[in-house]
């Protein structure tokens, strides 16, 4: 079996309309990759059901190394936590090609 | 007179709504029907705007801009002075007030129809002159003029944000092709029209319903205004629509439009613009209650003053 390689993940769930300014900031940090997804839920800032595009949220991943992706968790508390709703959260991951990430 | 069919689904989906029933929508569909819903409103504005285009048209678009500039400047005082809102929460709600609601329109026009009142056919031009204006008027009123608002990115959210571009590429490719090139369009734009609408309005009916718990913790002042407001507006604009010369019909949808108040374009571009205004307290307003009070009991109001107006 292949060497597995430990990696981080970093998901950050928040307003849908922020989707498009969150990834080119990801892309300007360096972040080698995402995938996104619509998703719906339920939070201290009310519900958001995704019944229509004002109300959704998405959910965006990102596996990257320890340090990019807790600099890119430090850029989003400091840019948009205060005003919108965003929650992000880091976890370790095994890959198997560890110069994808 | 009965009520529109339409406005049925409406009430069927706020009366679903209110009683939680597990009732919606998915998101790509309601997507697809608000897209077939702005290109109709749109072709069908653009065809007429070819046939009718004229210098008059340019004043009266003229003063339907300085109307969407004028609205939310009278609303801000209000909200900042009776209701003592904070200043990002006063400019954004008077953004909202001052922008109009598509659908609200699409009401108007189904109403009219089904009445057999005639009104220029080409005023699906106002709905997208009065969508932009109240917008730029709001973030000027929560952070004047040196404020760091960047504005090449609020072009995008404004010019390109969905209602704008469809309604726009509406009208355009409606003056480009004509009536006759549509006709084999018709089936889906014009033919199903009544049908896609009828289903939007049966998610907003849902849709609406969820927003009006908020409006519990918000107080009087935001109820009263919801209702009270679009009943001053539409004065403001059924006045200038007489003033133009414009039909009963055109009266009324003018009315009606300076009445509605935004859900979709502004609350998206004030979320961006001025994020610490609280987005579900102008919702409330504008989609929990002035929308439906539009619809249900404003526009039958709207015409009559229209139509003892224009008989005068």
């Amino acid at each position: 079996m292949n060497t597995l390689h430990t990696r981080c993940l970093l998901t950050i769930v928040c307003e849908a309309l922020l989707e498009t300014r969150i990834e080119s900031d990801l892309k300007r940090l360096g972040a080698p990759g995402w995938t996104a997804t619509s998703v719906r839920g339920e939070g201290d800032r009310g519900s958001r059901e995704g019944h229509w595009e004002n109300d959704g949220n998405v959910r965006l991943e990102v596996v990257c190394g320890q340090e990019l992706a807790e600099r890119i968790a430090v850029h989003l508390h400091d840019r948009y936590y205060r005003d919108y709703a965003m929650v992000c959260w880091l976890s370790e991951v095994k890959v198997l090609r560890p110069e994808k990430f | 007179m009965g009520i529109d069919p339409v406005v049925y689904f409406f009430g069927f989906g706020l009366i679903a709504g209110l009683l939680r029933a597990d009732l919606r929508l998915p998101g790509p569909v309601y997507d697809a029907l608000s897209f077939l819903l702005l290109l109709s409103i749109g072709l069908k504005g653009g065809v007429e705007l070819a046939r009718h285009g004229s210098v008059d048209l340019l004043w009266q678009s003229l003063a339907v801009i300085g109307m969407g500039v004028l609205l939310p400047l009278l609303a801000f005082p209000v909200l900042r002075g009776l209701g003592r809102l904070e200043r990002n929460d006063a400019a954004s709600i008077a953004a909202h007030y001052g922008s109009v609601s598509v659908g609200t329109f699409a009401v108007v026009v189904s109403w009219l129809a089904s009445r057999g009142i005639q009104h220029e056919p080409y005023l699906a031009l106002f709905v997208v002159l009065l969508e932009v204006p109240a917008i730029i008027v709001g973030i000027l009123l929560a952070r004047g003029w040196q404020s760091g608002v960047d504005w090449q990115d609020m072009g995008r959210e404004l010019f390109l944000g969905r209602s704008v571009l469809l309604l726009g590429g509406g009208l355009v490719i409606g003056a480009l092709a004509g009536g006759e090139a549509l006709a084999p369009l018709e089936p889906v734009f014009v033919d199903a029209f009544k049908g896609i609408l009828a289903l939007f309005l049966l998610e907003m009916g849902l849709i609406a319903a969820a927003r009006l718990g908020p409006l519990r913790q918000y107080g009087l002042f935001i109820v009263a205004f919801a209702i009270l407001w679009p009943l001053f507006s539409a004065v403001i604009g059924i006045l200038l629509g007489h003033l133009l010369g414009l039909s009963p019909g055109g009266v009324t949808i003018l009315g009606t439009l300076a009445a509605s108040a935004s859900y979709i374009a502004v609350p998206a571009a004030m979320r961006i613009a001025l994020p610490s205004a609280n987005p579900s307290l102008s919702l409330a307003a504008s989609l929990g209650l002035t929308f439906p009070f539009n619809i249900l009991f404003g526009i039958p109001l709207y015409a009559e003053i229209a139509q003892r107006l224009g008989g005068s």
